[in-house]
């Protein structure tokens, strides 16, 4: 895939934040920055206007990274991908309606992520 | 008597004509007994599923009983209060037969299942936050792996990508657990699938022009089963990209040799099902793995294939599992196992 992408991770487990980190730069990707609450996700968004955001659901100090994405797209196109360890049916259908470019289920393995990631710039 | 049980009781005609409550029923019903007029009628009980979809009168185990002929029926229901307010509640019916065996009428039981479902609920809940627990604990212990396997030099890097790969083996089990309602099976047809993308893709299966083909059944597995055939299934796909194929013979000019790995899930007319992962490759490929089941050789000089040899082994007993291998186009080696 030709087409590098700039993109924002929000996830508040740092090491799994740098271990994607670390394999999307290894596929040539620009992370612009890692965010770890729901506050900080939607305020790096507004500031580095990433083309992508990694989203877990759940964040620190109770954030939801769900709620998160519904801010930033009041202000701002973003693509998203969610990545969370409770992607049951249910919360499946809830996310739909954000129309995501694709969900992940935790755990996933770093070249899962890149591909996932290339099948979204396509 | 019927006062001093502590459940609702409502007795019901030949017809299906409620013709007697007990006080129970309009105490915790918050509304008179409706002598509702037959099986047609029970709407006039207002209650509704776990899904939020009202119970039709058909649907109420007394119409199952009297119209249907059950002999024993029963169903819970969030039941509307006079006042509006909810509870759950488990509705309870049988016949009442003559000496001649012909229903006379029917006996329905109400009881209080409140507390149940709030247990049951809050169980539910524990259980996602385990699960969550347990998967983002994974996903971390491949992240530390997957980090440390970044900073090594040479060997030990081949190394820790070898255990990072077999963490994310049983890790990729344990993301599939949720993918249906069920969370203590999986899927392994359809798993096996996404699972040998992933393992492609990681192994450098296009950059090498080596194709990875998955040919499987759909089979429920429980996790306990899912986990260690998933690792074996990464041991042996794993060897053969290693051993089956020199590089300097793939996709040379002229040749029409189609260089494949297939791993194939299938049923036996036993009932019992198979593993089998074959490659039309050249060099040890497979075998490399499982010819010292038989010979019980020495876990040899590469750490790749001695301790990959030892956990296929070791998880094949786990399983109760026979394999078997044998040379064709390539190495075949198959796995048998009970489900």
């Amino acid at each position: 895939m030709d087409h590098k992408l700039r993109i924002l991770i929000v996830e508040d487990e740092l090491l799994i934040a740098l271990d994607a980190e670390m394999a999307l730069q290894d596929a040539g990707h620009d992370i612009v920055g890692t965010a770890t609450t729901e506050e900080q996700a939607v305020e790096m968004a507004i500031s580095q206007k990433p083309e992508l955001m990694i989203v877990d659901l759940r964040l620190a100090h109770g954030g939801c990274g769900r709620a998160a994405v519904e801010r930033i797209r009041l202000i701002l196109d973003v693509e998203v991908i969610f990545a969370s360890g409770n992607l049951d049916p249910a919360m499946r259908a809830r996310l739909e309606g954000l129309e995501p470019v694709a969900m992940l289920s935790k755990p996933y393995g770093g070249d899962e992520l890149v591909r996932t990631v290339e099948t979204a710039a396509a | 008597m019927l006062e001093t049980v502590p459940v609702g009781v409502v007795l019901a005609d030949a017809n299906g004509q409620i013709v007697h409550g007990n006080s129970w029923v309009e105490r915790t019903l918050r509304h008179p007994v409706r002598h509702s007029a037959d099986t047609e009628s029970y709407g006039e009980w207002v209650s509704f599923h776990a899904d939020g979809r009202q119970v039709e009168s058909h649907e109420y185990p007394l119409a199952r009983v009297i119209k249907d002929g059950e002999d024993h029926a029963e169903l819970d229901v969030h039941y509307q209060r006079g006042d509006g307010s909810l509870f759950w509640m488990r509705v309870i019916c049988e016949p009442v037969r003559n000496a001649n065996g012909e229903t006379i009428g029917a006996t329905v039981a109400l009881v209080d299942i409140e507390d149940e479902m709030r247990l049951l609920e809050e169980k539910e809940i524990l259980l996602g936050e385990v699960n969550h627990r347990v998967k983002n604990s994974l996903q971390l212990v491949g992240a530390i792996l997957s980090l440390q396997a970044r900073s090594a030099q040479d060997e030990a890097a081949t190394l820790l990508q070898a255990a990072s790969a077999r963490v994310q083996a049983i890790s990729s089990v344990h993301a599939a657990l949720y993918h249906d309602d069920d969370v203590r099976t999986v899927e392994f047809g359809s798993y096996l699938h996404r699972f040998c993308d992933r393992l492609a893709d990681a192994l450098g299966a296009s950059a090498r022009g080596i194709a990875l083909k998955v040919d499987a059944e759909p089979l429920v597995l429980s996790a306990d089963k899912a986990v260690p055939l998933s690792l074996i299934v990464n041991e042996l796909v794993t060897n053969a990209f290693k051993y089956a194929f020199a590089d300097d013979l793939i996709g040379s000019e002229g040749d029409d040799h189609d260089t494949s790995i297939i791993v194939r899930l299938a049923s036996n007319s036993d009932g019992t099902f198979f593993v089998e992962v074959s490659d039309n490759g050249v060099g040890a490929g497979t075998k490399s793995a499982s010819e010292s089941f038989s010979h019980d050789q020495n876990m040899g000089s590469s750490e790749r294939t001695g301790l990959g040899t030892t956990l296929i082994k070791t998880l094949a007993r786990q399983l109760d599992a026979t394999i078997t291998k044998k040379q064709a186009d390539g190495w075949i080696v198959r796995l048998e196992f009970e489900p």
